[in-house]
């Protein structure tokens, strides 16, 4: 026989396919004892199917029974298909025709016919039809292999960790009680805590697949080990949100999570849990798990780059508008020189004006003040501080940002109105980095202003709008924006100006975004341009409801 | 910077009779800028913006102003020429956040006395007050001699004035008396009523008074 000729690719499922299981998973389901030493197995039963072949061949030819003795030949067939191949069921059928015709014509010779020639044609009809028919069961049960050992490779070579659970003890308890998630009264807590530790101990773990073992930094492991079973790597609450999808009936729930590994480590992950339909028995729950720990890091890096971005936009925008800032950084430094030399004048006077000194004191200690306020102001402006998210008032951002940029504008001579509308919401967010687009979108919009000889206007309000967003506008009555230049202005190294690097309106927008927000813009060419800068409005909730 | 003038040494007491307009729109400026001067003797008074200063009289009395660059609503250079234009005479110290150049020659060249970039040492602002109001108070002097030359020319009858225009030129008394149909005796005794009245000590005195009247050449 041939038939161990692995991969021919007409002959049987090669055993050896289904048997390639790392040891990890050497707990497999019923069944898995049939695939050990297949060879042995199949050696013997070959061989006393070869054995029995022979017997049933010296019987007969040697016994006198009238009888169909050959049709005992189809048990031969049937051992021989127990080892799952073609050619086995092929030589067993081919052999055993063989041996019928053998003794037929050993007995009965090519001269007579009668009822022992029939006698002869059922038997071979019925080793025939036995053969096609296991052939017919090999190929079926060759199928079901194939795809057996396809999904065994899935839940092997897949870097999605998969785990196997059997939640059958859980949905018998679970049905009578509650939603575990909801918020008890206080002293519930520990109750629902212990709820779900025995709920989760119900769980047996069937099966765990080498990418989720990766995944926990764990050695090959036990079935029902109560640190990779159990969903065990889930934290309770990420559980008991599974525990009520569960419950509601519901196909999966999918989370993003942390895996808790067994030194207490934790990496970010989404997992998602199907479960099975309320109707089947087997109560099979497959969890899958996405290791997004890369994922993270690079959402990471981007936001560290894009504070890095606007850090930088922000030290350009001063840098334009640094005449502005060393007017008034000067102003209070000249007036204290100036108070300080007013001082000693009155008095050194013949008769010392100490009410005069006493006032210059007062002044040249506000100045002192007003001065260090503006470089606080700056320095703060120009910090590279991770970003926040805190509470913001509105009209703290606008005043704030208004400040950095009313000199520029009065020198521009830009006459600038604010209107904010009374008991605005905050918004939630970083301080400076929404400062920084309202600089920015004022900076722009007394730039535009230039080419106005009069009445440059800015206006600048803020109010509450129906979905829930605060809008703040800037809008100028100075040249407009092109319409061929619209839709290209929030891109990035996209300018209309000499020497504009393009970057402030597209930092501008990334930033509205990240505060789940948006910038857009309107204009008319001639009759100015408004900017949009909408945030969602936090309502802050009363503790006691 | 642009000094047009040696620097002068400021008046021990300037007397206050000197004043000094102060325009700025930060109130921290003004009021130091303010005891500054005051504390050397001038007085002062306030601005925030131009629009306050010419809504109000300039008083007659020398002094300066004192003007930002950049100034609400208008800039320094503007005001300076709106100034000039309603014949407010005053000289102008400009000064400056931003030290700019051709800003600064475009203002010395309409006349400015001095353009100070902020912060500038006090002495220097009060040179520059000083110079400006000295220079005040001589435009005002000019001006007064000026007017006091005419009034006196009024009181010269018709024939007086008319024999002085004659001989300013430097005609003989016959030859004018020749031209306009005189006797030389009446002729002498209108010139010697004419240089009384003129207060002209010689006929160079007169001659000169003349050119500043800029009397037409007969």
């Amino acid at each position: 026989m041939s038939g161990d000729m692995a991969g021919n690719g007409d002959g049987p499922v090669d055993g050896h396919a289904t048997n390639h299981i790392p040891s990890a998973s050497a707990p497999s389901p019923p069944g898995g004892g049939r695939r050990n030493g297949p060879e042995v197995n199949r050696k013997s039963l070959l061989a006393i199917a070869l054995l029995l072949a022979l017997a049933i061949f010296l019987v007969d030819t040697t016994s006198p029974v009238e009888g169909a003795v050959a049709v005992l030949y189809v048990v031969v067939v049937v051992l021989a298909a127990r080892t799952g191949r073609r050619r086995d069921i092929l030589a067993a059928a081919g052999f055993t025709i063989v041996l019928t015709m053998a003794a037929y014509l050993d007995t009965h010779g090519l001269e007579h016919a009668g009822s022992f020639t029939l006698r002869a044609i059922v038997s071979l009809s019925a080793i025939a039809i036995t053969a096609v028919l296991a052939l017919q069961g090999c190929e079926a049960t060759a199928a079901l292999m194939r795809s057996e050992s396809r999904y065994r490779r899935m839940f092997d070579a897949s870097r999605i960790g998969v785990v196997e659970e059997d939640w059958r003890a859980l949905r018998a308890a679970a049905a009578g009680g509650g939603q575990a998630s909801r918020p008890g009264r206080p002293g519930a807590d520990d109750i629902r805590c212990q709820e779900i530790q025995r709920l989760r101990s119900l769980i047996r773990m069937i099966d765990i697949n080498p990418a989720m073992l990766a995944m926990l930094n764990r050695g090959p492991a036990a079935p029902g080990d109560a640190g990779t079973g159990n969903l065990g790597f889930v934290s309770d609450r990420a559980f008991a949100e599974t525990l009520d999808a569960f419950r509601r009936g519901e196909p999966f729930f999918e989370h993003e999570s942390e895996l808790i590994r067994p030194d207490g480590t934790r990496i970010p992950c989404l997992y998602t849990v199907t479960f099975p339909p309320p109707g089947d028995p087997e109560g099979t729950v497959l969890i899958f798990v996405v290791d997004i720990s890369e994922r993270r890091q690079a959402q990471d890096a981007l936001l560290a780059a894009q504070s890095e971005l606007a850090h930088a936009s922000r030290t350009a925008t001063l840098g334009e508008l640094s005449a502005s800032i060393a007017h008034e950084v000067n102003q209070p430094l000249m007036a204290v020189v100036t108070n300080g030399e007013a001082g000693l004048r009155w008095l050194h006077r013949a008769t010392p004006d100490l009410g005069e000194v006493d006032q210059a004191l007062r002044r040249i200690v506000a100045e002192g003040n007003r001065a260090s306020q503006i470089v606080a102001r700056i320095r703060s402006f120009l910090k590279k501080a991770p970003v926040q998210q805190e509470l913001l008032g509105v009209v703290a951002i606008i005043d704030e940002a208004v400040l950095l940029v009313e000199r520029e504008l009065l020198a521009a001579q830009v006459a600038l109105e604010i209107e904010i509308a009374p008991d605005l919401p905050p918004v939630r967010g970083d301080r400076i980095q929404l400062q920084q687009i309202l600089v920015n979108l004022m900076v722009n919009a007394s730039q535009a202003l230039t080419s106005r000889n009069a009445g440059r206007r800015l206006r600048l309000t803020a109010a509450l709008q129906d979905d829930g967003c605060i809008a703040i506008t800037v809008a100028d009555n100075g040249p407009g924006i092109g319409e061929a230049d619209l839709p290209r202005l929030f891109e990035a190294f996209f300018t209309t100006r000499q020497h504009g690097m393009g970057m402030g309106l597209a930092i501008c927008r990334t930033t509205a975004e990240a505060h789940g927000g948006h910038l857009s813009v309107d204009s008319r060419p001639g009759e100015g341009a408004s900017f949009q800068l909408r945030l969602p409005a936090i309502i802050v909730e009363d503790a006691a409801a | 910077m642009i000094r047009p003038t040696p620097r002068a040494t400021p008046a021990q007491t300037p007397g206050p009779e000197a004043i000094v307009i102060i325009v700025d729109d930060d109130a921290s400026v003004r009021e130091s800028l303010d005891s500054l001067l005051r504390s050397v003797g001038f007085a002062t008074r306030q601005h925030a913006s131009p629009a306050e200063l010419l809504a109000t009289p300039i008083p007659d009395m020398p002094g300066c102003i004192i003007l930002d660059v950049r100034l609400p609503g208008i800039s320094g250079l503007d005001l300076q020429a709106e100034l000039a234009r309603i014949g407010v005479a005053m000289p102008i110290v400009f000064m400056t956040g931003f030290g700019d150049v051709p800003m600064s020659v475009r203002a010395m060249k309409s006349g400015a006395v001095d353009f100070l970039p902020k912060p500038f040492r006090d002495q220097d602002m009060l040179d520059a007050v000083a110079t400006a109001v000295g220079r005040d108070k001589d435009r005002r002097r000019t001006a007064l001699a000026a007017h006091e030359l005419r009034q006196r020319y009024e009181t010269l009858s018709l024939r007086e004035r008319e024999v002085m225009a004659h001989v300013v030129t430097g005609l003989m008394n016959k030859q004018v008396a020749g031209l306009i149909g005189l006797s030389e005796i009446t002729v002498k005794i209108h010139r010697g009523n004419a240089m009384r009245k003129m207060q002209a000590k010689s006929l160079a005195e007169l001659v000169r008074q003349a050119e500043a009247l800029g009397l037409p050449r007969p």
